[in-house]
């Protein structure tokens, strides 16, 4: 396998992968009793584009079955300077992919002299994410500011999928949250607004999605850096809560 | 023959090992095996998995009675959707039950105690359910829905003063039950279990006001670390006094939040 230049698709290796599900045999091997629940980050993360950047915010819950292994995690994963990755599913597989693409991306911004754009970084996400679909478990957004095209987020769901969106959402919790999306987002917000919008979105979230909770940690991308918010678990907003 | 020739079959004596009194060529390829025990005719109405559950319970002895504690939570699978569900129920004066699990079988428990009670009060003789009766015949049931295969997917935790004594029992859905002055159930059990233990253990007994902070302590930790765990909850205090309830809300520390940023 290259890390430099992986291949979209390399016959001979997906002969092999098939052959050699090592990850598939735990199930055969150890007793039910005895096999861990994966690690999850069971998750909310939300990403909205504004005038000048993106804001983006994720809940601090990292859970193995019922148990929180984590009440403080950072789910908001630096890929260069002005891009960062929101990461939800399996916690291995997506800090795994997280540093292979920083890698990417530091080589790549030597090469080219310049900050790599927002589309490349989640077009390299896209790719590991697709060339290994069958084994991880990833569903991660990018979102960042460059100079050419400004703030911008992209989707990268599990099967392997690029698409730019303005607003978007991911994780267990999410499902619990489109709801309030559909109602309450405008194209053309103010970054106090989707900065609100962001955080009451998480925080609906993190109210009713078992796999979710603790604080929200919200960042703001612009071209001036990335301004980086903690919201206590005791400090969200109040919302109706019986 | 020509007449019964099968080209699927094999011409040998095949032997089937899924049932090996049953050596011989298997014609029941084509057939469907009639329903035959009772646990199979019944699958369509027993409790496989539960559906909405409450978390733990968390209990124990202190000086001069028993305080249980459980959140207000019914969650249906990884959602929190019933978010006023009371699991701490006064049997009478000096009982009282908990309950953890599948709630519609804690519900149908409760219902069978309180037919029970009516039952008592219609008697009208003073005499009154106990705590150690109570945990007697919640032990029968349960054990008798399981050797049906067909569990009450609960666990029981019974508490109160018996013969002036603190009483704590706990059965859970195989029908196996113990007292303690300890009570966990659920993951409280791998939690705080052992954390309590060493506490009550090593320490004189503890008063009442002891006996809430201690509980408190607990049921933050629980929040801090169950995924099904929920911010509100209920306090049950048994003593030769009565019972007293208390709706309480944790209070949680995520100071060490703002230190943690870009780990893991």
């Amino acid at each position: 396998m290259d890390i430099l230049n992986p291949m979209t698709y390399d016959a001979e290796e997906d002969r092999l992968r098939e052959r050699t599900k090592y990850s598939q045999m735990d199930k055969h091997l150890i007793p039910m009793e005895f096999q861990q629940q994966p690690v999850s980050t069971g998750t909310t993360i939300v990403a909205v584009e504004y005038d000048g950047g993106v804001i983006i915010g994720a809940d601090t819950r990292t859970s193995s079955g019922t148990f929180v292994m984590n009440r403080f995690t950072d789910k908001l994963t630096p890929l260069t300077d002005r891009i960062f990755c929101l990461r939800s599913g399996s916690a291995a597989d997506t800090q795994a992919i997280a540093q292979v693409v920083q890698y990417q991306l530091d080589f790549l911004s030597a090469e080219m002299n310049e900050p790599p754009l927002v589309r490349i970084a989640a077009n390299c996400v896209r790719r590991l994410i697709y060339q290994y679909r069958d084994d991880f478990v990833a569903g991660m957004i990018v979102a960042g500011w460059d100079k050419k095209l400004g703030g911008q987020v992209y989707s990268c769901p599990l099967g392997g999928l690029l698409v730019r969106q303005p607003v978007t959402l991911g994780g267990s919790g999410s499902t619990y949250i489109w709801g309030y999306l559909d109602n309450n987002y405008r194209p053309n917000m103010t970054k106090q607004e989707c900065f609100d919008f962001v955080l009451k979105g998480i925080t609906l979230a993190i109210t009713r999605d078992g796999s979710s909770g603790g604080c929200a940690r919200l960042a703001i991308i612009n071209k001036d850096g990335v301004e980086r918010v903690d919201v206590l678990g005791n400090d969200l907003p109040k919302v109706f809560d019986l | 023959m020509a007449s019964t020739f099968n080209p699927f079959e094999a011409n040998y004596d095949t032997i089937n090992d899924k049932d090996d009194f049953n050596i011989g060529n298997s014609n029941k390829n084509y057939t469907i095996d009639p329903l035959e025990t009772e646990a199979e005719r019944n699958i369509r109405t027993r409790t496989v998995t539960p559906v909405v559950t409450g978390s733990s319970v968390t209990a124990f002895i202190f000086n001069g009675g028993v305080i249980l504690a459980a959140d207000v939570l019914g969650s249906y699978g990884s959602l929190a959707k019933y978010r006023n569900l009371p699991r701490i129920h006064q049997v009478n004066d000096r009982t009282i039950l908990a309950l953890g699990g599948d709630l519609s079988d804690a519900d149908y428990i409760k219902e069978a105690i309180d037919a029970k009670i009516e039952e008592d009060l219609v008697q009208e003789d003073g005499s009154e359910m106990t705590p150690l009766a109570l945990y007697a015949w919640c032990t029968r049931l349960m054990y008798y829905r399981r050797t049906q295969f067909n569990p009450l997917l609960t666990s029981v935790v019974v508490a109160g003063i018996e013969n002036n004594e603190p009483f704590l029992g706990r059965i859970n859905d195989k029908g196996s039950a113990f007292k303690e002055f300890l009570i966990m159930t659920g993951i409280a059990n791998h939690l705080a279990q052992g954390w309590i233990r060493t506490i009550l253990e090593n320490s004189n007994e503890l008063n009442k006001d002891q006996a809430e902070r201690l509980m408190d302590r607990i049921v933050k930790q629980l929040f801090y670390r169950d995924c099904r765990a929920f911010a509100r909850y209920r306090v049950c205090i048994v003593t030769k006094d009565g019972v007293e309830f208390k709706a309480k809300e944790v209070q949680p520390d995520w100071s060490l939040a703002p230190t943690l940023r870009n780990t893991e």
